[in-house]
């Protein structure tokens, strides 16, 4: 027969018995608990069987730290040492290996051997030390290197790092956020500058133009790679509204016809055009 | 009266009520201390065991935390109401301590109607919450002090019914007399079984104890109406839950159960000041052998839901509460009690 | 001699009429490469007053007197800035010159860098006597080559003539000046983020407090300024402060440099007194080309006037409760055929795409209402669209870490103030009451990913 009450005195009980009972409570630290082989709990990286880390340094949880919290650096999996920072949320630059673990088909790379290009490491050195490798320096050797080479290749980068004995993660940090190209154009590199007064003097329709006339879309390139397109808020264009940037020179104040002169010119090959990306020293003119 | 009598009544005022403001930080912390240990027991574990032997100091260093804390008030609430609940539900607790009968002679205002005034009093906690949940401007913590205040209610009309049943046997509302009562005719729980069952239960909701504690079921509506709360304002509701545990065991124990007497006639009571002494050790360990019930049960029950709640309220207590005086009442009337 | 105003880079055109002050140094009365033809036109005499005749105290009085108030956006009162590096004890001081420009449309501190070199350099002398600081660092955007090599020739003149570096006058008083090249992120002009740029971090703001007059650069007390309120400092020691606040409002004295571009007759950069009404800003560009619909001040982080406002007084606080700010001095003139929507798209997206990504709310909150307006764009809103917009800019407003992220939301806000016919005319029917095509001018944030749909969709 269910008297009512006598569940909470079972219940009661049970409670009151448990009381007595020896507790089961872990004193930790004063002992810790054995863990299985196979726990994934842990903060470390652990070993496979050869003795060798498991982590592939494939980035993908520093690529998704929002808060960039973790750098990393390593050897993938065929042993080439690389180093990782701050992921880029600017979309620049994504590596394969990243993507497939992604689940993402991965994007082949243009211009993948560009993309590792080795570098003038005596010149890199020299230049660092004429700044007694103060980090201060940091944006005004960026600059020497892309006035070189167009854009800031990474071996240069990770050179940088080790020389002045920055945080990789600071290093990449600082030149994703300033207006320096991570990674080479190709061709002859077309800027179309898209600040306010450009725009609204009329830096769309050159766009649109330029665009319809290379055949791409900004933030391409043609297929033989001789014009890669792009917009930019840096060409500083001010009073010469709307203004283009054709690899170092800037041009303004445009018209779409003249737009598309400047363009022609450079495919015939006129001697006074400027040479392709890659600064000509003093010809540097913003 | 005269001046000294007065100047003395006066004195003995102010210290009495000083003595009970004091007592109710250290009660609230032993309450809660015991409420960590035993739960923690029935749980099979350890509880705090690092802060002072076998971890005594914890709900004293939890009340300083809550000091530290910052104390911040929404933008939109109502600054003057959301100041004013910690404190209103606060002082009901301690206003209520006022009247309980802790040993012959150190009851700290020894009414006429002191039962009648224990309820009324209490009944102001109901408002604090109300209004906490209110100035708050925030829909969880309006629902909460809704709740709260409907639970609240419901359950004082069986509480103060119950208790009626024992007022009436004893012929007397004062808490005194009641416990002289029963050490002539023996504890009131042989008298009113019903009656006790019924206080005691509805005592439970009253305070928001486990299993009616859906007022701040954490699970579910965050922490009611104390959502909005942080710091000394929380501490205060904190503190004036465990004391109310602590008030209502003290005065379940002075209707039903003896208040200070021994339980054995020999002597039951004692005069002077070492019957001071006798008395309160014996209210002190009869309170918090019912403290620590309560808090038992609070490890084992399962929370009621709010209409299993109400419908317990007005359908089972307040017929059973009701059918209790009818039954007491006819039985003093014939019996000539 | 006197030099053409063809010495300027020719981004820089220089509008005839408005105020003098700064314009005459940099618009050619002044040559920007000798030293000797500044100071026929009282270059260093301010400097001289300060150091020779009233002293660190002295000079902050003077500016104080002034009311000089910052002209980077922010229009805090400079005398207090320096007067709290003052009070902040500690050996080495610093003064940044903020000359990053880090709105390319704003082209005051590019003219004063390549027009009046001198000029900014005694306004950085002056805050570094002022404040005690025997360091002085211009912070100059690195696309700035001309105003880099005038600034740094300048620099090598003065230590000549002992007017900069060590015991400048022959006092006790040194301040080493050099110039800093930095990258010109539009957050690079922030102070504190500028701060973490100079010594060689990732340049993202932090939080005050600590101010950078507490703890800046290195640690150091850093007051850092705009380069043309370092200018205006020179002149209000040059010239007095009397005739600083001979022109100008009750709550801002003196002018301001404003470029300004769009649908007017002539772009370009013209220097107004403070409390000018906004239609005289436009007649100095000529007014504007077409019937004026809004006028964009303060670029990015300002807002919208509609046209009936126009006769608003060009001013910190008459233009900061219509919604709008100073900014840098940036003044778009937008007539009937352009479209609000649009118009505030542009300027968010703008704010996004420059987004450090620091803060929470901003790097996403700017995104997502980049896309939110796209989606109005579209025709395809979301039925609480217009009220997402204005609370995820309260939000944004209320959590900011930096004034950039604060004020990200302003020319959306105050469009849809205005104008919000127009965005309705979007969100509900499609069609655009400007009559601009939008079509393949919309372009998304970010290339969308393969295999996840674009947000815009």
């Amino acid at each position: 027969m269910r008297i009512p009450g006598f569940g909470i005195l079972k219940g009661l009980r049970q409670t009151g018995r448990n009381y007595w009972a020896p507790k089961v409570t872990l004193q930790y630290p004063e002992s810790r608990p054995t863990m299985p082989d196979r726990w994934r709990g842990r903060l470390d990286l652990i070993y496979d069987p050869f003795g060798e880390h498991k982590c592939e340094v494939c980035f993908q949880c520093a690529q998704v730290c929002p808060v960039e919290a973790i750098d990393m650096s390593g050897f993938d999996s065929e042993g080439r040492r690389i180093r990782y920072g701050m992921p880029e949320i600017y979309d620049e630059r994504r590596d394969p290996n990243a993507f497939r673990r992604a689940g993402l088909a991965a994007e082949p790379m243009r211009n993948a051997a560009r993309w590792d290009e080795a570098i003038d490491k005596p010149w890199l050195h020299g230049l660092i030390d004429g700044f007694g490798g103060r980090s201060e320096a940091l944006v005004a050797i960026f600059s020497a290197v892309q006035e070189r080479y167009g854009y800031l290749p990474e071996r240069a980068l990770h050179q940088v790092s080790d020389e002045m004995t920055i945080h990789w993660a600071q290093v990449f940090g600082a030149a994703g956020l300033g207006g320096f190209r991570l990674l080479p154009a190709e061709g002859h590199l077309v800027t179309v500058c898209d600040c306010a007064a450009c725009r609204f003097a009329g830096g769309d329709e050159l766009l649109t133009a330029l665009s319809a006339e290379l055949g791409i879309a900004p933030g391409d390139a043609t297929d033989d790679g001789a014009w890669s397109l792009e917009t930019s808020s840096e060409v500083a264009a001010g009073a010469i509204a709307p203004a283009i940037r054709i690899d170092t020179m800037v041009y303004g104040p445009l018209t779409v016809a003249q737009a598309r002169h400047l363009i022609d010119e450079r495919k015939r090959g006129d001697a006074r055009a400027s040479s392709p990306t890659r600064a000509v020293a003093g010809a540097r003119k913003s | 009266m005269d001046l000294g009598a007065l100047l003395l009544g006066v004195g003995r005022f102010l210290l009495s009520t000083t003595l009970i403001l004091l007592l109710t930080v250290p009660t609230a912390f032993v309450v809660i201390q015991m409420e960590l240990k035993i739960i923690a027991g029935s749980q099979l574990r350890y509880g705090p065991n690092r802060i002072g032997p076998w971890g005594m100091f914890q709900s004293t260093i939890h009340g300083f935390k809550v000091l530290a804390k910052e104390d911040h008030i929404p933008d939109q609430a109502d600054r003057a109401t959301f100041t004013l609940a910690p404190w209103m539900v606060y002082m009901a607790a301690a206003m209520s301590m006022l009247v309980i009968p802790f040993a012959p002679g150190a009851i700290a205002a020894d009414f006429n109607i002191g039962i009648v005034y224990f309820f009324a009093v209490l009944g102001l906690s109901v408002v604090g919450l109300l209004i906490a949940g209110w100035a708050s401007y925030n829909k969880y913590s309006l629902l909460g002090g809704l709740r709260s205040a409907a639970q609240m209610v419901s359950y004082e009309i069986p509480l103060t019914l119950s208790v009626v049943g024992a007022v009436v046997l004893a012929g007397t509302l004062n808490f005194r007399e009641l416990i002289e009562w029963q050490r002539a005719h023996g504890w009131m729980l042989l008298w009113q079984p019903v009656g006790l069952g019924i206080f005691y239960i509805a005592s439970l909701a009253e305070i928001n104890r486990t299993p009616f504690d859906m007022v701040e079921a954490d699970s579910e509506l965050v922490a009611g109406p104390f959502t909005e709360y942080s710091g000394m304002r929380f501490g205060f509701f904190f503190f004036a839950e465990y004391l109310a545990l602590f008030i209502m065991s003290g005065v379940m124990i002075s209707l039903f159960f003896g208040g200070w007497l021994a339980p054995w006639p020999f002597p039951a009571e004692l005069g002077g000041f070492l019957g001071t002494v006798y008395g309160v050790f014996w209210f002190f360990i009869k309170t918090y052998i019912f403290v620590a019930v309560a808090v038992l049960l609070r490890a084992t029950l399962v929370r009621v839901r709010v209409d299993q709640l109400m419908g317990a309220a007005w359908k089972v207590l307040l017929p059973l509460a009701m059918i209790n005086l009818l039954v007491t009442a006819a039985a003093v009337v014939v019996f000539n009690l | 001699m006197a030099e053409q105003r063809s010495s300027l880079s020719p981004q820089i055109r220089i509008l005839p009429g408005g105020e003098q002050r700064l314009l005459a140094g940099i618009s050619g009365g002044v040559d920007p490469d000798s030293l000797a033809a500044a100071r026929k036109h009282r270059a260093y005499t301010g400097l001289q007053r300060a150091v020779e005749k009233l002293g660190p105290e002295g000079t902050v009085d003077e500016i104080a007197g002034a009311s000089l108030r910052g002209r980077g956006g922010g229009g805090y009162p400079a005398a207090d800035k320096w007067r709290a590096a003052r009070a902040t004890p500690g050996e080495r001081k610093v003064v940044v010159a903020n000359l990053i420009g880090a709105d390319p449309t704003a082209l005051g501190d590019r003219a004063l860098a390549e027009g009046d070199p001198h000029l900014l350099l005694e306004g950085a002398l002056i805050a570094a006597f002022a404040t005690g600081a025997s360091e002085a660092i211009l912070a100059v955007r690195r696309d700035w080559t001309l105003g880099i090599e005038r600034l740094r020739r300048a620099i090598a003149e003065a230590e000549a003539a002992h007017l900069a570096g060590y015991l400048v006058l022959g006092t006790d008083f040194s301040c080493v000046v050099s110039v800093w090249e930095g990258s010109g992120a539009l957050v690079a002009g922030e102070e504190t983020a500028l701060i973490a740029a100079l010594a060689g971090d990732r340049g993202m703001p932090v939080i005050r407090p600590p101010y950078p007059t507490e703890r800046g650069f290195g640690g150091a007390p850093t007051t850092v300024q705009n380069g043309e309120t370092l200018a205006h400092a020179a002149w209000i020691l040059r010239h007095g402060a009397k005739k600083f606040t001979s022109v100008g409002s009750a709550t801002g004295r003196g002018t301001k440099l404003v470029s300004i571009y769009g649908k007017v007759a002539q772009s370009g950069l013209a220097e107004v007194a403070l409390g000018t009404p906004l239609s005289a800003v436009l007649a100095l560009a000529g007014g504007g080309t077409g019937t004026t619909k809004a006028v964009f001040v303060g670029g990015a982080g300002g807002g919208a006037l509609a046209a009936h406002e126009l006769e608003k007084p060009y001013d910190f606080d008459a233009l900061h409760s219509a919604g709008a700010g100073i900014g840098l001095g940036q003044v778009l003139v937008t007539d009937d055929s352009t479209c609000m929507v649009d118009t505030a798209r542009f300027f968010l997206d703008y704010s996004a795409r420059e987004a450090c990504g620091k803060a929470v709310p901003c790097r996403i909150g700017t995104k997502r209402l980049v896309e939110t307006l796209d989606r109005i764009l579209a025709a395809t809103p979301r039925p609480d669209d217009f009220n997402l917009l204005r609370e995820l800019s309260r939000k944004m407003t209320d959590t900011a870490l930096c004034h950039l992220e604060a004020r990200a939301p302003g020319p959306m806000l105050s469009t849809l103030a205005r104008f919000a016919d127009e965005y309705r005319a979007h969100a509900e029917r499609g069609v655009c009451l400007a009559g601009a095509h939008h079509g393949a001018e919309l372009q998304p944030l970010l290339a969308p990913l393969p295999g996840i749909e674009s947000a815009a969709s």
